[in-house]
């Protein structure tokens, strides 16, 4: 089994970069495009920011139909879209984009979740301060969410984790496609075992490192 | 400094309109510590949240040093708001921020500058007697400890007016007397008018010079605490003072009395006393104290005492209405 491994190190070891890459950068997206998306749900639902049933509706409709459609369909449906935005239908690079979308839309709800958290009274506080509502949302809302942003960080990034195993269905790679090409086609069921240790240590490591950051960041305990 | 004109407020739930606040028009001096007292559900809250905006007003006016708050939207409110402090139940302090920081904001909010938050910091903390938790967290402090901090950040921006909405409700009996002593020296040092909304009959009588009480949406009584609290004039207000006023003296006691039991109220320096032996000798009575207690409303003392009177019938009628005459209230609430 363990020269099987070795044998197969490089290979175990580009798959490990091309899922890196894949979900860093999706997570990064999300992060960033998820996390506006989940604001903009928190502040049009809120009477102490721009309460706004319209447009919440509209976007949560929109994320929700994202969020119901299996990945792999997904990734297939959106597969017109990478080559539009990346230029290419198959490679790592051409699943960051379904992939990015889904985790924004996975994040966006986790996001209005860590948002609506934040105690009202505290808010309504700031505005009786006399602050502007964008100095509440950068001074006191996301700051006071961000320890449970954090956390929802770390799920967002152990699931987009998840649904990059399937990316090796468009050449997308990754340790996914490594232990379904080698592990399920080839029968080596060496490699699949190994390919599973390594996720789960993946996903020990980032529950780990998420936990430590969420914790830092708490002041209320 | 604050005037009320006719202000109502209405909420809109599904097919009911709520009336919250219904034609309140009375005045809050400059210097005064006011109290707005009423059950749960009456409107008080939302009433002080007209005053800064925080809820908009329906019908009529609020005025703010003369000038109408109600249209106010914009920079204009922001800066009306930087100038009325406002502290809460629940104290409402950012969890993630320290005691400074929490007061920080405020003052960023008004524009300061660095080196002067610092050192306006320093000065705040000192007020509120908390020097030495500059860098704290709030979940570090105690309830007390959090309301100050809650005091120092609503009193940053040189505010006039303090807007306490049941500021002691979370606290115990002792931390109460300490956040009051603190709110009584904030008005009388600082001049900052103060207007307190709470259920707590106590609070207002240990600081407030004038009341309002609030029932169902409408303002039913007000005046100066003294006046409302010896001399209460509607059914609510009577009703509210009873309950600091209970008397509880066994049944068995009560079964065993041979003449009736009277309640007396007495005002300011007459002592209820000397009218009672003064009547017991003239009209040969005797009197038996069962319950009795004399409370302070600010430095007025006004005093309660239930006494059985054991004479004969006629004897015990004449000293009823002499009673009457000389004391504020005598009423017989047992006729034995």
């Amino acid at each position: 089994m363990l020269e099987n491994i070795l044998l197969l190190k490089d290979d175990i070891i580009e798959a490990l970069g091309q899922t890196a890459f894949m979900v860093l950068t999706s997570l990064l997206i999300a992060i960033i495009i998820g996390g506006l998306f989940g604001l903009l749900l928190y502040t049009t639902s809120n009477n102490l920011f721009v309460k706004n049933t319209v447009i919440n509706k509209v976007v949560g409709i929109l994320l929700n139909i994202i969020r119901s459609v299996p990945f792999l369909i997904l990734m297939i449906l959106l597969l017109p879209l990478s080559k539009l935005i990346v230029g290419t239908k198959i490679g790592s690079e051409a699943v960051i984009v379904p992939l990015s979308i889904a985790s924004i839309a996975f994040f966006s709800r986790l996001a209005e979740a860590s948002f609506s958290d934040v105690p009202k009274g505290i808010l309504e506080a700031s505005v009786a301060s006399g602050a502007s509502k964008p100095r509440i949302i950068f001074k006191i809302l996301i700051p006071e969410a961000l320890p449970s942003l954090v956390k929802n960080i770390t799920v967002t990034a152990i699931s987009i984790l998840g649904f990059s195993a399937m990316a090796g269905l468009v050449g997308g790679g990754g340790l996914g496609d490594l232990a379904y090409r080698y592990g399920y086609q080839r029968y080596e069921t060496d490699i699949m075992i190994a390919r599973v240790v390594i996720l789960i240590i993946l996903v020990q490591v980032i529950q780990w490192i998420g936990d430590i950051f969420a914790t830092a960041l708490d002041k209320k305990l | 400094m604050v005037e009320f004109k006719n202000t109502g407020v209405t909420f809109k739930q599904k097919r009911n309109i709520i009336k919250a606040v219904s034609g309140a028009s009375f005045t809050i001096e400059k210097g005064d510590i006011f109290g707005i007292v009423g059950g749960s559900g009456a409107g008080k809250s939302t009433l002080l949240r007209t005053i800064n905006l925080l809820q908009p007003v329906t019908t009529g006016d609020v005025l703010v040093k003369g000038k109408s708050v109600v249209n106010l939207k914009g920079k204009a409110l922001r800066n009306l708001r930087q100038n009325i402090g406002m502290i809460f139940q629940h104290f409402n302090l950012a969890e993630n921020k320290t005691v400074s920081q929490n007061i920080a904001f405020v003052l960023e909010t008004a524009g300061h500058k660095r080196s002067e938050i610092k050192s306006r910091i320093k000065e705040l903390l000192e007020f509120v007697n908390l020097s030495d938790k500059a860098n704290a967290y709030p979940s570090k402090l105690s309830g007390g400890q959090k309301q100050r901090v809650a005091i120092a950040r609503a009193l940053a921006n040189n505010t006039e007016i303090l807007l306490c909405d049941e500021p002691t409700s979370a606290l115990d009996v002792e931390t109460t007397a300490s956040v009051l002593a603190l709110l009584k020296e904030i008005n009388q040092r600082l001049g900052i008018t103060v207007i307190i909304i709470t259920h707590e009959l106590e609070v207002v009588k240990a600081i407030c010079n004038r009341v309002a009480v609030m029932s169902e949406a409408e303002i039913v009584e007000i005046g100066n605490v003294y006046e409302v609290f010896t001399n209460p004039q509607h059914q609510f207000t009577k009703q509210l003072i009873s309950h600091t006023q209970r008397f509880d003296v066994p049944q068995e006691i009560l079964n065993k009395l041979s003449g009736p039991l009277v309640k007396i109220i007495y005002k300011g320096e007459k002592a209820a006393e000397a009218i009672l032996s003064d009547t017991a000798e003239k009209f040969g009575v005797r009197y038996n104290i069962l319950h009795g207690k004399i409370e302070y409303i600010g430095t007025n003392p006004t005093g309660i005492l239930y006494v059985n009177i054991i004479g004969t019938q006629e004897n015990i009628l004449l000293a009823i209405k002499e009673l009457e005459e000389k004391t504020q209230k005598a009423e017989v609430i047992l006729s034995a």
